[in-house]
Order: structure tokens, then C-alpha cells, then sequence
């Protein structure tokens, strides 16, 4: 493809999103909450749709499409898993997030365990954990575009050049006016990815295979290894489980659980984003069945999806890259702003509590090139399989699911038990992930999350209980049975 | 002694869907039904496809399974969310 093309629909839709966060803004008021939390003013529909953007990556028509491609039907049961727990978990959680940010003004969730178990270095340890693992899960956004573009140009624009676009976009537009231009452009790059991915699917199927009837006879008659479930077990526990809890456990989204305006918009957010979640996964997962059908012999399955743009005509396959730029940069750009906001709040605030509003503010503020600089450093180094990389991330995030689902469940939990369940665990599974020692067959996530929950219960059992905790559990609770008491 | 009390407390639930009462259905899924409810969900979801349907080499195998799956989840989600703590109001 020619790689003026690929510029002009770039900086074409960059204008677009450029305008819309313009737009956002006009309607940013002062202070911390404002720029990280959009002042917690966002309707269901916005709220929603920024979930959805900022859940759903490059990791889905880049990643996926090659777990696909390689290795059949698991890689739809990984993803769906993932669907299936968020939305259980967002059912239970979403309520008491919101209720307790609401009630405690809190802005990023590590605030909510420091104040929870009564312990300012909960919040920060909680904060680096956040920052460690979620550089490369940013990075794995920058490497989707970076090979995309490489492949889809044939090496015309290299990679780094794809990369460095993006961290630029991504920076500006969380930089220009927080929250409320993340979530703005994220709703009109969430509806970007679903037209052009679904526009792109019927054409393939249209084109190449006449119907998408006869699509699904093909890949039956010519494919069936793929639709027979080819995974180890242990690998697919391995990599499914950080995702179970991802809703919790990536700040970037548990944020998001902070922003709607009112509860029916929270309410609406779950709604908007399961439909969005459940006709992604599906698109994302046929594109790696009609890859494997019309480009067998791949030799990096992470190319599936840039050769199967090169089979399309240019507008449309323009328009594709377009929805996956959408989907690398919304989650990029929320992932970017969340860490800055962990940084203002649980680093700097918690250290230097007399901080006034607006340094607080400027550090957040100042980290976002910092944090940008290392994603593109870690995106030129370019290790591992994305799908393997992006799971890591997710994995090393799993040792704070005890500390947040005993923040509202477990009454006995303290401060000493996570910090050092988050400090043991997290050390642990990250020795596992870089040596790749895996006891026993299973995955360093499965022995993290164990020896993390072992931890935190055993170590919380022998030390004191914090003060308020019984106050805190039961004052989210109560108002969480209010709110289905006022249906009656 | 467990299983009879959460077994009478899913069929208070039950009664409680299906005449719209909803004023403590939060309480009564309780901690221990949500552990339940998910060690179901995850039984199913990990069980069914690698062990009944892993050599179905066709989209009504695992594919058709998972996808059934997610959509019931999303639909009961939903419903409990709407009855319990997401009014309008």
C-alpha cells in the first residue's frame, strides 16, 4: 500500500479526533478530580464507550487475530473468559467503586486501598506495581502500530516511525485536557473500531467467500483443526486468568468505575460495553479464521492481519488501519493518563501531603513525556509475542485482586498483609515471567495469584485490623442495598 | 449445613426475580453466593470446551459454547444489575 495514503487517513482522523478533544475542553473546570476524573460528569453512553475503547487494544485485531490465525477456537474461549468475568465482576464492583470514590473522593483506585487499610505506603506500593507492569502493556500498543504499519507498507514507513506518531497523539491528547478528551475521543475511536472492523468483515466475506454462510461452510470443511480446542489447559488458565480479573486489577479500566455522573449511568456504561465487548471479540476472531483460510503459512501470526489488509482494496484497508490506530491509541492515551494520575496522587500527595492542588497536579502533568519515552523505548526493543506480553502485564497486575476484592469483602484485611502479599507476590511472578520458569506446568499467573491470596490472608490474620475497616465495608454495603431498596 | 442455607437463600432470590421484590437481594447473594455463582461460571466455562466439546471441528462446538456462555452471563448481569443497585432513581 502506498505509504502517502497511509499519512494522509492518519493525520485525516487525527484532525477528527483533534477537533473532538478540542470540543472537550471548552468543559474542563479546575483541579485534580476535573482533569483526571472529568470532574465525575460523564454519561452512560461516553462512560461506556471509553470502557470499551480503553479495554479493547491493538492486542485485539492485531494480537487475537493472530492467536486465531495460529491457533484456533482457544484463543476465542481466552477472550470470551475475559468478557464473561468483567461483566460478573463489574455487576458485584462497579456499585461499590463508585460509591466509595463518591463518598472518600477518591481519583485513582491505589488511593482507595491506602485509605481502605489505613496505610499511605499501600498506595504507593499499589502505584509502582501499576506503573511496572503497565509500561509494556502500553508499549504492546505501540508495537501493534508499529508493525502494522511496516507490514501494511511494506517497510515504506518503518516501524518506529508508526510508533512515535502515535505516542505523540496519545501524549497530546491526554496532556491537553485529561479525562474529558480521553473519554471523548475514546467514544469516537470506539464507534471508529466497530465500523470499520464490521464494514471490513463483510467485505472479506462478501468478496472472498461469497456469503457469510458460505464463510462459515469453508472454514468447517477447510479448517477444522482450528475450530477443535488445540490449547494446553494449563496454558489457556495461564493466560485467561490475569483477564478474569482485569476489571479490577488494570487501573486504567477500574478508573473508569469512577466517572459516570450518576448510578443508571453506571449502570448503562455496563450495558453499552458487554454489547461492544461480545460483537468485538466475534469480528476479531473471524478475521483469524478467514486469515488462516486465505493466507495459510504465516510464518509471525501477528502478521495475519496486516497481509489480510494487503488483500483488500486501499480505502477499505485504509479504513481498517484507521480503526486499529483508534483502538491502540484510546487504550495508550488511557493507560498514560491513569499512570499520571497514580503519580499525582498516590505518589506525590500521599508523600508530601501538604501539596498544594496544583503542583499535584503538575506532577502528574510533567509524567506523561517521562512515561511516554519509556513505552517508546520498550517498543523499540520489541520483546515477545504481543498476546504472551500483553498477558503479563495482566499477570503481574493480578497480585493486587486479593487487596481489592478484600477492600469490600473482608472486613479483617489489613495493610500489612497486602503490602506484603503485593511486594512477595509481585516479585515472584515477575521472576517467573522473565526467567519463564513455570513449576509444575502452570503459568507464573496461577502460582502469583495463589501465593497472593496466601499471603495476604495469612499475614492479615497475625497483624492488627485497621481501625475503620469495619466502618468503611459496611457503610459501601449499606448504601449499595439502598440503592436496590429504592426500586421497591 | 452450608449448602442447605445457600440453597434457601437462591430459592428467597428466586422469588424474590420473579415478583420484582428486590430490597436485600444484594444481601442475599451474598459474598460466598457471588464465590459460588463464579466458581460455576468458571467450571463451565473451562470445563465444557476442553473436555466435552474439544474434538467438535465445527462452529457448534467450543465457539458456538463460549459464545452462549458470554451472552448469558451479560443477560443475567444485566437483570441482576437492573434489579438491584441500578435504578434510575
Amino acid at each position: 500500500m502506498n505509504s502517502l495514503y497511509v499519512w494522509i487517513s492518519l493525520f485525516s482522523w487525527i484532525g477528527v479526533a483533534t477537533a473532538i478533544a478540542y470540543l472537550a475542553k471548552r468543559g474542563l473546570g479546575e483541579g485534580v478530580t476535573e482533569y483526571f476524573l472529568g470532574g465525575r460528569r460523564l454519561g452512560g453512553f461516553i462512560s461506556g464507550m471509553t470502557y470499551s475503547a480503553t479495554t479493547y487494544s491493538a492486542f485485539m485485531l492485531v494480537g487475537l487475530v493472530g492467536l486465531t490465525y495460529e491457533s484456533g477456537v482457544g484463543a476465542l474461549g481466552f477472550e470470551m473468559t475475559y468478557l464473561t468475568f468483567t461483566v460478573f465482576l463489574l455487576a458485584i464492583f462497579a456499585p461499590r467503586f463508585w460509591i466509595a470514590s463518591n463518598k472518600y473522593d477518591f481519583v485513582t483506585p491505589a488511593e482507595l486501598l491506602s485509605t481502605r487499610y489505613e496505610s499511605k505506603w499501600v498506595g504507593v506500593v499499589a502505584a509502582l506495581v501499576f506503573l511496572v507492569m503497565l509500561v509494556p502493556y502500553a508499549a504492546v500498543q505501540l508495537m501493534g502500530i508499529g508493525f502494522l504499519v511496516e507490514g501494511l507498507t511494506g517497510g515504506e514507513i518503518p516501524y518506529m516511525a508508526g510508533v512515535i506518531v502515535m505516542a505523540v497523539f496519545a501524549g497530546f491528547s491526554a496532556l491537553w485536557a485529561g479525562m474529558r478528551s480521553v473519554s471523548w475521543t475514546d467514544a469516537f475511536q470506539a464507534l471508529t473500531m466497530l465500523t470499520t472492523s464490521l464494514f471490513a468483515l463483510f467485505y472479506l466475506f462478501y468478496h472472498f467467500f461469497g456469503s457469510p454462510v458460505s464463510f462459515f461452510r469453508t472454514i468447517s470443511l477447510e479448517n477444522t483443526e482450528l475450530l477443535k480446542l488445540s490449547w494446553d489447559p494449563r496454558l489457556f488458565i495461564g493466560l485467561a486468568l490475569p483477564w478474569a480479573f482485569f476489571a479490577l486489577t488494570n487501573p486504567q479500566v477500574s478508573q473508569r468505575m469512577f466517572i459516570p455522573d450518576r448510578i443508571s449511568s453506571l449502570k448503562r456504561m455496563i450495558v453499552y460495553f458487554s454489547v461492544f465487548g461480545f460483537i468485538y471479540t466475534i469480528i476479531s476472531t473471524l478475521f483469524g479464521f478467514q486469515a488462516a483460510n486465505l493466507l495459510p503459512g504465516l510464518t509471525n501470526p501477528d502478521k495475519a492481519m496486516p497481509a489480510l489488509l494487503t488483500k483488500i482494496p486501499t480505502a477499505l484497508g485504509l479504513v481498517i488501519f484507521i480503526g486499529i490506530f483508534a483502538a491502540a491509541t484510546s487504550t495508550l492515551g488511557s493507560v498514560i493518563l491513569t499512570l499520571s494520575s497514580a503519580v499525582s496522587r498516590d505518589v506525590a500527595k500521599a508523600l508530601v501531603p501538604h501539596i498544594s492542588e496544583r503542583n499535584e497536579l503538575l506532577a502528574g502533568k510533567v509524567f506523561i513525556p517521562v512515561l511516554l519515552g519509556a513505552t517508546v523505548l520498550f517498543a523499540w526493543l520489541q520483546p515477545g509475542l504481543i498476546a504472551v506480553l500483553s498477558s503479563m502485564a495482566s499477570g503481574g497486575l493480578l497480585v493486587t485482586a486479593p487487596a481489592l476484592i478484600g477492600a469490600f469483602f473482608w472486613k479483617r484485611g489489613t495493610g500489612v498483609g497486602v503490602l506484603s502479599s503485593m511486594v512477595v507476590g509481585g516479585v515472584i511472578t515477575g521472576l517467573m515471567y522473565a526467567t519463564g520458569y513455570k513449576p509444575l506446568g502452570w503459568w507464573p499467573s496461577v502460582w502469583g495469584l495463589g501465593i497472593t491470596s496466601l499471603i495476604f490472608v495469612t499475614v492479615s490474620i497475625f497483624t492488627t485490623r485497621p481501625r475503620k475497616s469495619e466502618k468503611f465495608v459496611e457503610s459501601i454495603n449499606s448504601e449499595v442495598k439502598a440503592l436496590g431498596a429504592k426500586r421497591d | 449445613m452450608i449448602i442447605p442455607e445457600i440453597l434457601s437463600k437462591y430459592s428467597n432470590l428466586m422469588y424474590n426475580f420473579r415478583n420484582h421484590k428486590t430490597e436485600g437481594v444484594i444481601f442475599l447473594l451474598n459474598k460466598f453466593s457471588y464465590l459460588l455463582v463464579g466458581l460455576v461460571i468458571a467450571a463451565l466455562d473451562f470445563f465444557v470446551p476442553f473436555y466435552a466439546l474439544k474434538d467438535v471441528g465445527s462452529f457448534l462446538g467450543s465457539y458456538l459454547f463460549w459464545s452462549v456462555l458470554t451472552l448469558t452471563v451479560i443477560v443475567f448481569g444485566v437483570l441482576y444489575v437492573d434489579r438491584t443497585w441500578g435504578s434510575k432513581r
